[in-house]
Parts: C-alpha cells; sequence; structure tokens
C-alpha cells in the first residue's frame, strides 16, 4: 500500500511539473526525429557525408584523328557515377577559387579537393601511347586527416584513379566486394541502424530526473516529514522507482511510435524491444537513485546526473560504436572494459532485436549480462540513497 | 496530577565545537501544553528533533511514560506529530492529496486518511481549499496546512516548532485557539520564542538557552517568582528578558 501511494503521489507531482517530465518524455523524441534527419534518407549513401570539391584545371588535348578529350570530363563523371552498396559515395562540385575550397575543408564542410592539374589529359594520353610526357597525370587530393571521413574518401578515391589512369579512358567499375545483408536485415536504413541506440539513451535522461524527484524530497524537508512516519526505505524507493517506470514506459511508447512515423519498422518483436528499454530504464532509475545519494540540491541532481550519464551514453555504443578494449576471458567469453555497463547489453539486444529480428533465445548472454548489472546498479543506488540520506530514520 | 508522558533527561547534542543543548531535563505532563521557550540558538529545535528521532542525542534520554524509548523505533514515532518551524509540505499536491499521502505512510488507509484530512482542513479553516495545490496557498494557509499535517495521523503527543511564525494575526489567533483546543485531546510541547504566544497557550513554561534550563513553572508562578523586581505586573517577555539578557542573538 505504501509504495503503491508514494508512485501515485510521485506521478502526480510529475505530471503537475511539465517542464520535469518534457525531459524525459520529449527530449529522446527530439532525438529520435534529429536522428532521422541526419540518417533518414537511405537513398543517398556514402554521398551524404562524402563530399568532394573538383577544382579541375585539365585544359584537355586535341586527338590526332580530330577531336578533342578531356580526361578530367570523364574522371569527375566517374567521381559522380562511382557506388558503394549501390548508392552514390560522393556528392561532387566544381570549384573555380582554391581559397574558397580551403576554407570549405577547414570548416569541415567539404570532404576532400581533388585538383586535377592542366596537363592531365595530354599526360594521359602520353602516356596510353607509349610516349614520353612532359607532366606527371598526378592529382592532388587535399584533406583534413582528422575529419573522420576522410580516411574514408582518401581510400575510395585512390583506388579509383589509379583505376582511371590504368590506360581506361572510359570508366569501368573497380573490382567491388558485393555486400550481402544479414537475413532479416536486407531493407535496414541507416536511420533504423542507429534508432536502437537513441531508444537506450533516451532512457539515460531518467538517471537526471530521478535523482532531481528524489533530492527534491530532502531538500524541501518533506524526507524528514517521512523519516517521522512507519514508512520503511524499502517501499519508499519501490514507490519512487514504480512511478519512474511509469514515466520510462510512456517514454518507450512515445519514442517507439515516433520513430515508427518517421519509417522504423521493427524486424523483431516490439514488446521484446520494449521490455529491453525498459530494463534499460531500471538501471538508469538506479544510477538516479546513486546519485540523489551524493547530491545536496537540484542543482546538483542536474549537474551530477548529466556528468554520469552523458559518459554512459557514450561509452555503452548507443551512439557511435566503442573500440574492443578487452580486459580478461571467462569461460571462453571475453570481458570488455564497458561490458559492466547494462546500457552496452541493452543496445547490443536491441539491435539484436529490431535490426535483425532475433528473439528472446537469440539474446539470452545479452539478457542476463544486462539483467544482472540492472539489478547491481539498482541496489547500489538503493543502497546508498539508504545508507547516505535515510540513515537514522527510516529503517 | 497528570502522568509524565514524555521525559527528556539530561539531553545533550554537539554538532563539532558546538554543544547545542547541554544536559537538557524536563518532564511533559498528559494533556498539557508545555511551551519551551528560548531566544534564538537556545537549543529548542535541536531539542525537539531529538525528541523526535530526526538527531541522535550525544547523551541523555528520551522516556515515554516513564520508559526510554529509541526515539527512531517506528512505535514511538507514530505516537508523536512534529509541525517543523519551515513549512514542509508537497507544493504539486492538494492540500487533502498530501494529507492523505502522509496518513498511508503512518499505515493508514487511503480513505480514512483523507477523512482525517478532511476533518483537519476544516477545524483549520482551510475545507474550501481542500483540492488547491500547495504552492497556490498563502503563507498563512500553508502554515496552518503543515499543523494539520502533524495531525493526520492521529498522535499522542503533538511537537509544535514556533507554529506562530509568520503568521498573520487572523491566522495567529486561529492557530493558538486550535492550539488550546489539542489540550484537551492531546499533549502538546510548542516552542517558541513569542512569550505572547507562550503565556497565552501554555499551561507551563520552560525557559532555556544555551542548551540549558533556566527555570520552568506556569506562566503566572514564572511572573509572580522570576520577575525583576523593579517591574511592576512583569510579563513573562519581562522574566525571559531577565533571565537571558537583552543581548541581541544571531
Amino acid at each position: 500500500m505504501i509504495a503503491g501511494a508514494v508512485t501515485l503521489k510521485t506521478l502526480r507531482e510529475a505530471v503537475r511539473e511539465p517542464q520535469l517530465l518534457a525531459i524525459t518524455l520529449a527530449c529522446p523524441v527530439v532525438l529520435v526525429l534529429a536522428y532521422q534527419v541526419a540518417f533518414g534518407s537511405s537513398e543517398q549513401g556514402l554521398s551524404r557525408f562524402l563530399h568532394l570539391l573538383v577544382l579541375d584545371r585539365d585544359a584537355g588535348v586535341e586527338l590526332p584523328g580530330g577531336g578533342s578529350w578531356v580526361a578530367a570530363d570523364e574522371l569527375v563523371e566517374a567521381l559522380e557515377t562511382i557506388r558503394v552498396d549501390g548508392k552514390p559515395a560522393f556528392s561532387v562540385r566544381r570549384v573555380d577559387d582554391p581559397d574558397a575550397a580551403e576554407a570549405l575543408l577547414r570548416e569541415r564542410r567539404a570532404t576532400a579537393l581533388l585538383t586535377i592539374p592542366e596537363g592531365f589529359s595530354r599526360a594521359l594520353l602520353d602516356a596510353r601511347n607509349g610516349r614520353p610526357f612532359a607532366l606527371p597525370a598526378t592529382v592532388v587530393l587535399t584533406l583534413d586527416p582528422a575529419a573522420d571521413t576522410a580516411v574514408l574518401a582518401g581510400s575510395i578515391l585512390d583506388d579509383l584513379v589509379r583505376a582511371f589512369g590504368g590506360g581506361r579512358p572510359e570508366w569501368a567499375p573497380l573490382p567491388s566486394v558485393r555486400l550481402e545483408a544479414l537475413p532479416g536485415s536486407e531493407a535496414v536504413s541507416d536511420f533504423e541502424t542507429g534508432v536502437a541506440g537513441v531508444f537506450v539513451f533516451g532512457t539515460l535522461f531518467l538517471v537526471i530526473t530521478t535523482a532531481t524527484v528524489v533530492v527534491r524530497e530532502r531538500s524541501r524537508g518533506t524526507l524528514a516529514r517521512l523519516r517521522l512516519s512507519r514508512v520503511r526505505a524499502a517501499p519508499l524507493l519501490l514507490g519512487v522507482t514504480a512511478a519512474q517506470l511509469v514515466v520510462a514506459a510512456v517514454q518507450v511508447a512515445l519514442v517507439f511510435a515516433t520513430a515508427a512515423l518517421c519509417g522504423f519498422r521493427p524486424a523483431g518483436s516490439l514488446p521484446l524491444a520494449a521490455g529491453i528499454t525498459l530494463l534499460a530504464s531500471v538501471g538508469a532509475v538506479g544510477l538516479g537513485l546513486a546519485v540523489a545519494a551524493v547530491a545536496r540540491n537540484d542543482v546538483d541532481a542536474v549537474n551530477i546526473g548529466s556528468a554520469v550519464a552523458v559518459p554512459v551514453a557514450f561509452l555503452s555504443g548507443s551512439l557511435m560504436p566503442m573500440p574492443d578494449l578487452p580486459l580478461f576471458a571467462v569461460a571462453g567469453i571475453t570481458v570488455e572494459a564497458f561490458d559492466f555497463l547494462p546500457a552496452v547489453h541493452g543496445v547490443d539486444a536491441l539491435r539484436q532485436v529490431l535490426l535483425l529480428g532475433a528473439g528472446p533465445a537469440a539474446i539470452v548472454p545479452e539478457l542476463v549480462a544486462m539483467t544482472a548489472l540492472t539489478g547491481g546498479v539498482l541496489a547500489l543506488g538503493v543502497l546508498l540513497y539508504r545508507g547516505l540520506r535515510l540513515r537514522g530514520g527510516v529503517a | 496530577m497528570s502522568e509524565v508522558v514524555l521525559g527528556v533527561e539530561d539531553l545533550v547534542k554537539r554538532f563539532g565545537d558546538v554543544t547545542a543543548v547541554d544536559g537538557l531535563s524536563f518532564q511533559v505532563r498528559e494533556g498539557e501544553v508545555f511551551g519551551l521557550l528560548g531566544p534564538n540558538g537556545a537549543g529548542k529545535t535541536t531539542t525537539i528533533q531529538a525528541i523526535c528521532g530526526l538527531l541522535a542525542p550525544d547523551a541523555g534520554q528520551v522516556t515515554y511514560r516513564g520508559q526510554p524509548v529509541e526515539t527512531t523505533s517506528a512505535d514511538y514515532r507514530v505516537r508523536v506529530g512534529l509541525c517543523p518551524q519551515e513549512i514542509v509540505l508537497w507544493p504539486r499536491l492538494t492540500c487533502l492529496e498530501q494529507l492523505r499521502f502522509l496518513g498511508q505512510m503512518y499505515g493508514i488507509r487511503g480513505a480514512e486518511a483523507a477523512q482525517r484530512g478532511e476533518s483537519l482542513l476544516d477545524e483549520l479553516g482551510l475545507a474550501d481549499r481542500r483540492d488547491r495545490q500547495a504552492r497556490t496557498l498563502s503563507g498563512g494557509m500553508q502554515r496552518r496546512l503543515n499543523l494539520a499535517m502533524a495531525l493526520v495521523h492521529d498522535p499522542e503527543i503533538v511537537v509544535l516548532d514556533e507554529p506562530e511564525a509568520g503568521l498573520d494575526p487572523q491566522s495567529r489567533v486561529r492557530v493558538r485557539e486550535f492550539v488550546r483546543s489539542l489540550a484537551r485531546r492531546k499533549t502538546v510541547l510548542v516552542t517558541t520564542h513569542n512569550m505572547d504566544e507562550a503565556d497565552r497557550v501554555a499551561d507551563r513554561v520552560a525557559i532555556v538557552d544555551h542548551g540549558r534550563l533556566l527555570v520552568l513553572d506556569t506562566p503566572a508562578a514564572l511572573k509572580a517568582s522570576t520577575g525583576p523586581v523593579e517591574v511592576r505586573d512583569p510579563t513573562l517577555e519581562d522574566v525571559f528578558l531577565g533571565l537571558t539578557g537583552r543581548r541581541l542573538r544571531e
């Protein structure tokens, strides 16, 4: 009865404070929408990220039999038509001003600048005809090595230009790798690939809101009132946790619905995915209780909550893949540094269910790890809060 | 003479180098309104926090009907209702919701807690505000609701920490009458530095300073025996200032 009353009271307060509720409910929805805007179009492929500038100084060459040949035009056409995974690799834009092109590179508004020299056509023609040539047919690729797309662009362009210079003025496709999707993931878009991580990321907002809700009980003195009553720590914290999970359930429904409206079609069971997300929410609530144990006021709760949630979101791989950092092996299973975060297993399990159509049997290891770690985090949160904030009053 | 309900025996509480309560002893009898008077920093609030189990004393003990009690035990705590000096409410719950909720925390069924809440709201002139969120009430109304919160579980002992602080004259009279009405049903321990309040509501008064008991008697007896000789018809305030001095505190 007490836990239920605490749940109802916490939910009433949550509904009547829309700003705090909005953090939990609206932020993940906005994230999904932003993700859809960024990655929703699956037709553009890599060309969405690889923006190539071409500074064409090639004057072309007169052919002996009449007419002319401009090798640069064919190279640019090849650049425009090269495809990776059936989608364009580059968006190509011709530029005239090298300084303006460099500025675009520095601002990361372009990936690379390909400069085709003046005698490019002549050099290629001479080389093909076995004649000595005065100018090398060297194109210059200018890029910012620190840009995350530069290495990929450089690799594709290097292969392309080498093949182009290999004596075939007409573009022939490079020896290619045919990509085959895992069963169940054939039609998965970039948006769908990434949005599963956003679901787990969204649950981490509960760290901040849980901490804030719990810290307020102390900062406004109502925790002392509760300490004077019969209430024990367990039902009190259970009630708060249950209320946060109700909010989490609404959040999951909203986020999944938003993703569906954005075109997301899960390959696997939606209830299973929702269950995994809710389990991730329990871990977030546990972290929130731990934060509440050390925070003194609302500001502390937000600051410390963010300091916990942001690294967890980053390290969980929910937004970007993390490198392998193996620590040790147990029974042939390699345990990596980030495996201790429940969110890591939540992201893995969700991706398997939503993208590959995996059933519960296929994700048993992830579910076991996630459940154990989530239980541990929740227990840690409860024990910390009970030990640091309820000691002496509530049994 | 009525039975002693609450006993404070040689209570000591220190905060670092500061001794807030220094061997304080007094007894509160059943059904009386007992005033604990003292200037700011005298140790009044620390004393009642120790009585209520919110602070663990460094020495001494609290007794209930002659038996030492573990103030943190649930059985003891439900016998005591504390109205803190600060307004301690859930701002986004309505008046009735928070009375009902707090009652449930004391193990009372929801419907019964709501019924008690309605009755208390009526007694304290808040019946027409029962469905208003606490944050929308005036300061005086919030104080009255604060007082109702101490009573929702029908405690045997009511501890009121500065109940008239910040009240307008109308609310002050209402609260004073309510506290007097409690005396017939409850044992009331009230702390204040308002001499007029103590004189009007308390059956007996203990004046404390620096955590020590200076005097303890009825207001009339204190005025008769302890008042400064140069003052004709001394008030309790004269007694208080005579004992604690006229130097400003805090």
